[in-house]
């Protein structure tokens, strides 16, 4: 674990609405608890129409870490809404486009989980399966780790590119997972490769092709790194190292990927 | 820290946006997923609208942690919430004590001490002006109906599920800044609470109580911003009571001046000329 308490990453919050207390703005315990375990100081982000406000947590931060949420419009990618659509959020949408946008500039780090994976998908050019029961034929349950506690039902194995920086801190190419989404990746981001399958063929994880710390995962490994598999912990803190040195992530972690 | 400068004529100045921090609450959304740690939009939005940038502050674990957090804010907003633990002033649990917030206490309670040591601005709702008493050495009333003999019911507006419902006047000191924001030393307020400041902390002058004495606001004695106020004027402020923003804009005004304040004797000690050393007027 490193001591990089200077280091803060940004975490956009999601919106949900209470019976009596309204408007929550806010995000989940577990991704903000694995940010400080791995290191760094959780920076919540709350959704905000205004620009200057936005960028004043923007600079405050040396990475961003995405997560979850409602689904992303998918007018953002064109495409007509699905009858199984979930609830979406434009607002959520926006910021974090524009938090990507901002980051990919800067060369700032960007970690995806679940929602957080698909919106860097579509920020970046992809699409997305709106409704995989729906949509993905032979698709398993994905949202199978639902309804155990913390999610810490492990469902579904997925295999990883020997070659990529996901497996390199995970020191496997197979590990299993939790799984709870509705949704998935359909057409890759031109910027960003598929280093991860479930069985049944869904995208599990992407990074960028280039040298930029682009990272996303459809699983939710923050709430599996302290009591369920501690190879996750990993994950985290070579994100948290990565923003706080700003090294570029496959320099060192993954020679090969350059040269694809 | 977010500024911009403007070059009129001769003369440069610099808009500066204060970060307020906002100590999260924990809420449950759907029953399948984790626990959210956030704040309701109102105080966000009363924040903005003020001219601040709020930062949520998460419920972190480790004090050096929390204190980066802290050293990256320009003013504390309490926000409202539980109870606070009765140790944290010194009683045992009474049978009537509500739901308990513990990791959110012993986050509250070093950053209103710490801000309250530095002169950092301090402005406190419900939950808050509790928090805000405790910190700084006073007591709490556990229940109010159990340990108050009164008419009042200062739940009012929470048992009807509305924020608007303005429950009971409070009386304030004439010469009190409250009094000075809102413009007048009686009005009606929103009452959302069932425990009350007991024994105001030394640093702290009551400056407003409710017709049954219950305190309803506080000051700090010493010129710094520090205050504290029962009721929930960021339910109000924005339409319903917009007297309620005046409060609001001076918090974040005197948060905008701390920060100049700190940039300048930083200035001097960097330079090593004479500068204030005391931000907190």
């Amino acid at each position: 674990m490193y001591l990089t308490h200077s280091t803060f990453i940004g975490i956009p919050c999601l919106h949900i609405v209470h019976d009596f207390y309204g408007s929550i703005n806010g995000s989940f315990s577990s991704c903000i608890q694995a940010i400080e375990a791995a290191g760094a100081i959780p920076n919540l982000i709350h959704l905000t129409h205004d620009r200057t406000v936005l960028r004043a947590h923007y600079e405050r931060c040396q990475g961003v870490l995405l997560v979850g949420g409602s689904d992303v419009d998918p007018a953002s990618y064109g495409e007509e809404p699905h009858p199984a659509l979930g609830p979406t959020d434009p607002l959520q949408d926006a910021l974090e486009l524009q938090l990507i946008a901002w980051a990919q500039a800067d060369s700032k780090p960007v970690l995806g989980i679940c929602r957080g994976m698909q919106i860097l998908n579509v920020a970046l050019g992809g699409t997305l399966y709106q409704d995989l029961p729906d949509q993905f034929v032979g698709a398993v349950n994905h949202r199978e780790s639902a309804t155990y506690p913390h999610w810490h039902h492990l469902a579904h194995p997925i295999t990883l590119a020997p070659n990529c920086w996901l497996a390199d801190q995970l020191g496997t190419t197979q590990i299993t997972v939790n799984t709870v989404h509705h949704q998935a990746l359909k057409t890759v981001a031109p910027g960003l490769r598929v280093v991860a399958y479930a069985p049944d063929g869904v995208i599990e994880a992407v990074e960028s092709i280039d040298a930029q710390f682009v990272v996303g995962v459809q699983c939710h490994p923050e709430t599996l790194w302290d009591a369920i598999d501690p190879r996750w912990q990993r994950v985290f803190a070579e994100f948290v190292h990565t923003a706080q040195t700003r090294r570029t992530f496959l320099t060192d972690a993954c020679p090969e990927c350059r040269q694809q | 820290m977010q500024s911009s400068a403007f070059i009129l004529g001769t003369r440069s100045f610099v808009l500066i946006k204060p970060t307020i921090g906002i100590p999260c609450a924990t809420f449950l959304d759907k029953d399948w997923c984790p626990p959210i740690l956030g704040h309701r939009q109102s105080y966000i939005d009363a924040i903005v609208q003020a001219g601040g940038v709020p930062l949520l502050i998460p419920l972190v674990v480790q004090e050096d942690v929390l204190h980066m957090l802290y050293e990256r804010i320009d003013g504390l907003l309490l926000a409202g919430g539980g109870d606070v633990a009765p140790h944290h002033y010194g009683e045992a649990p009474h049978p009537r004590l509500g739901t308990l917030e513990p990791l959110r206490d012993v986050v509250e309670l070093p950053l209103t001490r710490w801000a309250a040591a530095e002169g950092k601005p301090i402005l406190a709702i419900c939950r808050g002006i509790q928090v805000l008493n405790v910190a700084l050495g006073g007591t709490l009333y556990q229940d109010i109906p159990a340990q108050i003999d009164t008419d009042i019911c200062h739940e009012r507006s929470y048992e009807l599920q509305d924020w608007t419902y303005m429950t009971h006047p409070v009386r304030l000191e004439r010469d009190s800044r409250l009094a000075a924001l809102l413009g007048t030393s009686e009005l009606l307020t929103n009452s959302l609470h069932h425990q009350a400041i007991k024994d105001p902390a030394p640093d702290l002058r009551v400056v407003g109580r409710a017709p049954d004495g219950v305190i309803e606001a506080v000051e700090g004695t010493n010129g710094q911003f520090i205050l504290g106020v029962q009721c929930h004027p960021e339910a109000v402020q924005d339409a319903f009571d917009p007297r309620w923003s005046a409060m609001f804009a001076s918090f974040v005004a005197h948060c905008t001046a701390f920060r100049l304040c700190l940039m300048s004797a930083n200035r001097a000690s960097f330079w090593g000329t004479p500068g204030r050393s005391d931000c907190s007027e």
